[in-house]
């Protein structure tokens, strides 16, 4: 059985080997423009960083980027040089958290892996992505952005939950495939599993039972939970 | 003096609206129109309302507000007009808004009121306002909505004349919020899941299709949309609000959900060692899962009937049996309808 990856360290915002900014484009000044890539997309996982750091330090009470870029030390002139604009800080902060969310379903061949191992380390991943306090303050922000009619609501949720779901489904199209996991929809699987984790919004925002105690064993419990539900139910001598 | 000037054109004071030769009362209407009026000129009469006048600082800065008082500077009114609707007025330097609001878009500005003051105020009909007031401004603008014929131009004047008035309250934007949402999510959690009790004979399944699609149908209503809104969005500034909704709302719903999963457990149904409470959110959750989410966000509408079956049937199958291979969904045998739900689940 292969070893599934997780995202071990909760504060890295951003995948390691994800690119957060666009290729270099090939020509003779390469390697120089590497060097200036990699100071630009060091600094921009700094603002990242940062900016990250001041929605925990806010306690989620922000619906406003402005605002948090401000409480982080950085001008808004910095952020649209670098990501192009506020909005874009925040959709790439999303992605970054997608894409480290994600790693446990990269590159796994369903023959190597169990269903309900994959569940365990991707779940876990969820779990302690979603958790981060930074989180709440962005959906309170796509709440705003949804008054706005701006089209960043969905944009976030295509990026965040949607992209979330998706690769999902297509791991347990895999494992269906294979004869593990009946007959059904599996976006609607997927959906499922997702909000067996306590990641729907109203759970999410009223949720505080990670806030202390052994939280790295709650968050094994609520993992193990969800994912005995999805594999056997709840039914009297279930399978 | 301008005052005598312009009473005989105000409703009410003019001439009776009688046809006595037969000849049309007014060229171009029907007669029936101008007689089939009320006793103040409107073709339908309306009782009055209660408007939620709002006197509050600028959000953006302008060159007048170093004449005005510095919590004051604006005024705008709103009242409710159903479970989930209000309607507001608010008069721009370039034009007036007059649109409806959904609860959270009104408690945005209700939040932006309780920055300065509000007023409950009764409008006047047909009142004692006049169009010839010259500068119209918000304050006159906002005076001449209640029907009110208050000589000021500022804000903070007109804030100071309603407030002598007899009848006129001074609102508490928390404490309103909070007696708001608990009026307005009052019914329905018990409208949701309050009449299970009369499928308790039927298979734990199919109670539970029944209860889930009452839920998702009460859950992605615009009232329920609505007030969810608010309480996620505004958690922070008005904690009570939140407090209510949840205790109200999704708890109220929690406990009765937790009362059929302990039936089912009775009844050999669920098995023992689950806990009913976390079976519930669970069952909670997944009902709303993303569907929710993309609603509240504004990304989508609410689900039409057969979406909204076709959910609540996956999320029974896979709570009560899973997702494994060896699983096969039963139809329920108290139900002509199990095995087409099954069938429009897509489960083999």
């Amino acid at each position: 059985m292969s070893e599934i990856k997780t995202q071990a360290n909760q504060d890295v915002l951003v995948a390691p080997g994800v690119s957060i900014v666009d290729d270099v484009p090939p020509g003779e000044n390469a390697m120089s423009t590497r060097q200036e890539t990699d100071t630009v997309e060091d600094r921009k996982r700094e603002i990242i960083r940062l900016v990250a750091e001041a929605f925990q330090a806010e306690n989620d009470r922000v619906s406003n980027l402005e605002l948090v870029i401000r409480k982080a030390n950085i001008s808004t002139a910095e952020v649209t040089e670098c990501f192009g604009s506020v909005n874009q800080l925040l959709l790439q902060m999303v992605t970054a958290l997608t894409d480290s969310v994600l790693v446990p379903l990269d590159d796994h061949a369903v023959s190597e892996a169990s269903l309900e191992s994959v569940l365990l380390a991707f779940g876990e991943n969820v779990v302690n992505g979603y958790r981060n306090s930074y989180v709440t303050g962005i959906y309170r922000i796509a709440l705003t952005e949804a008054t706005r009619h701006t089209g960043m609501a969905q944009e976030l949720f295509e990026r965040g939950p949607g992209r979330i779901t998706e690769r999902l489904a297509e791991v347990l199209e895999q494992y269906h495939r294979a004869g593990t996991i009946r007959d059904g929809d599996m976006r609607l699987y997927a959906d499922h599993f997702l909000a067996l984790l306590g990641r729907d919004t109203l759970e999410f925002f009223g949720d505080h039972s990670f806030s202390g105690g052994d939280r790295r064993a709650a968050v094994a419990d609520v993992v193990a939970d969800a994912v005995s539900i999805l594999c056997s139910g709840i039914a009297e001598g279930g399978l | 003096m301008l005052r005598n000037l312009i009473a005989p054109f105000r409703h009410g004071k003019a001439g009776p609206r009688e046809s006595e030769d037969g000849r049309p009362l007014i060229p171009g209407l029907p007669d029936e129109l101008a007689v089939e009026i009320d006793r103040n000129g409107a073709p339908v009469t309306m009782e009055p309302e209660e408007w939620f006048v709002c006197f509050v600082p600028g959000l953006q800065k302008q060159w007048w507000h170093r004449f005005t008082d510095p919590r004051h500077k604006h005024v705008f009114a709103m009242r409710r007009v159903s479970e989930d609707q209000w309607l507001l007025f608010e008069p721009w330097w370039t034009r007036i808004e007059v649109t409806t609001l959904s609860l959270d878009e009104a408690v945005k500005y209700l939040r932006w009121g309780g920055a300065g003051s509000v007023l409950r105020v009764k409008e006047s009909i047909p009142g004692s306002g006049s169009q010839a007031r010259g500068w119209a401004n918000c304050a006159v603008l906002a005076s001449l909505l209640l029907g009110r014929s208050y000589w000021t131009w500022t804000p903070h004047g007109l804030y100071l004349a309603l407030s002598r008035e007899p009848g006129v309250e001074h609102v508490d934007v928390a404490m309103f919020l909070e007696e708001h949402v608990a009026d307005v999510i009052r019914d329905l959690p018990l409208k949701a899941v309050g009449t299970w009790e009369r499928y308790r004979d039927e298979p734990l399944q199919e109670l539970l299709r029944k209860v889930g699609v009452r839920l998702m149908t009460m859950m992605t209503s615009p009232v329920a949309v609505g007030v969810c809104r608010f309480a996620l969005s505004e958690t922070f500034h008005f904690p009570a609000a939140w407090e209510v909704f949840f205790e109200r709302g999704p708890n109220r719903v929690i406990e009765e959900l937790i009362t059929i999963f302990r039936l089912g457990q009775s009844r050999g149904e669920v098995s023992t060692t689950r806990n009913p409470e976390s079976i519930a959110r669970h069952f909670l959750s997944m009902l709303r899962g993303n569907l929710h989410l993309e609603i509240i966000c504004g990304c989508r509408s609410a689900p039409s009937e057969a979406e909204i079956e076709r959910r609540v049937s996956s999320v029974v199958d896979l709570l009560m049996n899973g997702v494994g291979k060896r699983y096969s969904p039963r139809p329920c045998e108290n139900s002509s309808r199990g095995t087409e739900r099954m069938e429009v689940a897509g489960i083999s």
